[in-house]
């Protein structure tokens, strides 16, 4: 990993707002690669290891929650995962699959790259070391 | 658990008694009746349910509108001013899209009683100061804020309260079309700490002053003041303050503005055990 620029998936089915957080993403420098559900996102997983995930809890064939499930059991290092959701406890929701951080939609980008730089950067997060 | 015989499904009863005397006033009885609301209840979860969904569903194209005005704004310098006007008036349609989309489900929650507030020590004088600065000022508005020394902690949801507090800014800028200002003032006793916002604004109208805290209730309908709303700001403040052991009201005359109050109780300091 470059200093400051990442591999970053993100995991949404909205193609608009996956769009957005792509564009936002890039400019910042970072690498993206996108999901449109958590199947795919697992194929993602398994072809460029990323450094952080940008994960949407509702989308269909596999949700944020089974993704992260499956993730950590195929994983023996995972990557962190930041929730980007419309739930109205997206804290919670964040809370209960173990994510890093959250984003409550709608959100400011300027936000959003805020929040990975700061997870990209602190090496202490639990999540970013290999657990077990 | 009582259950429908026919649906194998739980009944909900709303229950009252009372008892029956006898010539000498001695209890001898007692009448039960107990109405069958099941659906009642299960319309207003339902209600709820759509709620939810239709706010899940209207937050993602809100996320789209906003992202996408601020990137443009923030990325594209030959922007003209125009043009930047204009991705600001999106930038805040979303914004006012996601405030009615919170709105309707506090207010399904506030209905169902499952309203969450998780209090902690919190500084209102600073609290005031903070949600004072978040406001949006404009040419025609100014808001000062009068408050004392000394620390004034109450024991409250900080957010909650900060969204009450926010109802009675953006209701004293929104009723006071002229401009003017707007002041706020924070007071205590030993008891309590008293938050009041006062406007010079349009004041509410007599035969309104007594529903104003009602659900859907707008005091402004067909008049030449109606500057549109759902009638929720005001039901949701309340309940929030309320909740909290706190008490809101206000004193109004139509056409000369309007000074609403709230309480809320002073944190007891505990002493180390």
């Amino acid at each position: 990993m470059r200093t400051g620029t990442a591999r970053v998936l993100v995991v949404e089915d909205d193609p608009d707002l996956a769009a957005l957080e792509a564009e936002v993403l890039k400019l910042r420098g970072h690498e993206v690669d996108v999901a449109s559900n958590g199947r795919e996102a697992l194929e993602a997983v398994d072809r460029a290891r990323p450094d952080l995930i940008l994960l949407d809890m509702k989308m269909p064939v596999m949700n944020g929650r089974e993704f992260a499930d499956e993730y950590r059991r195929r994983e023996p290092s995972t990557a962190p995962i930041v929730v980007v959701t419309a739930a109205d406890d997206a804290q919670r929701r964040a809370a209960e699959v173990g994510a890093s951080g959250w984003i409550a939609k709608p959100f400011d980008p300027d936000a959003l790259v805020d929040q990975v730089a700061r997870l990209l950067m602190d090496p202490s997060d639990p999540d970013v070391n290999p657990r077990g | 658990m009582l259950e429908n015989p026919a649906t194998h499904r739980p009944v909900f009863l709303r229950s009252s008694a009372a008892p029956i005397r006898d010539s000498r006033g001695a209890i001898a009885g007692a009448v039960v009746v107990a109405r069958d609301v099941t659906e009642v209840v299960d319309l207003e979860r339902l209600k709820d349910q759509f709620i939810r969904v239709a706010a899940h569903e209207l937050k993602t194209p809100a996320a789209i509108l906003k992202g996408y005005a601020l990137t443009l704004m923030r990325t594209d310098e030959r922007l003209s001013p125009p043009s930047r006007r204009m991705l600001e008036a999106i930038d805040r349609g979303a914004d006012r899209l996601n405030r009615i989309v919170e709105d309707l489900v506090d207010v399904s929650q506030a209905f169902l009683d499952v309203l969450q507030l998780s209090p902690s020590p919190v500084g209102l004088r600073e609290l005031v100061r903070e949600t004072v600065a978040e406001v949006p000022v404009t040419d025609l508005h100014r808001i000062v804020v009068r408050d004392r020394e000394g620390p004034l902690t109450v024991s409250a949801d900080p957010a909650r309260t900060r969204q009450a507090l926010r109802i009675l800014l953006d209701n004293a800028i929104k009723y006071s079309p002229a401009g003017g200002t707007i002041e706020v003032a924070v007071d205590a006793d030993s008891e309590r700490v008293r938050v009041s916002v006062r406007d010079c604004g349009v004041g509410i109208p007599t035969q309104g002053q007594d529903h104003i805290f009602r659900l859907f209730y707008r005091a402004h309908t067909d008049t030449p003041h109606d500057y549109g709303g759902m009638g929720i700001g005001l039901y949701m403040a309340r309940e929030i303050i309320k909740r909290q052991g706190g008490r809101i009201w206000f004193e109004s005359r139509e056409g000369e503005g309007s000074t609403f109050f709230f309480t809320l109780p002073l944190a007891r300091q505990v002493a180390a055990s």
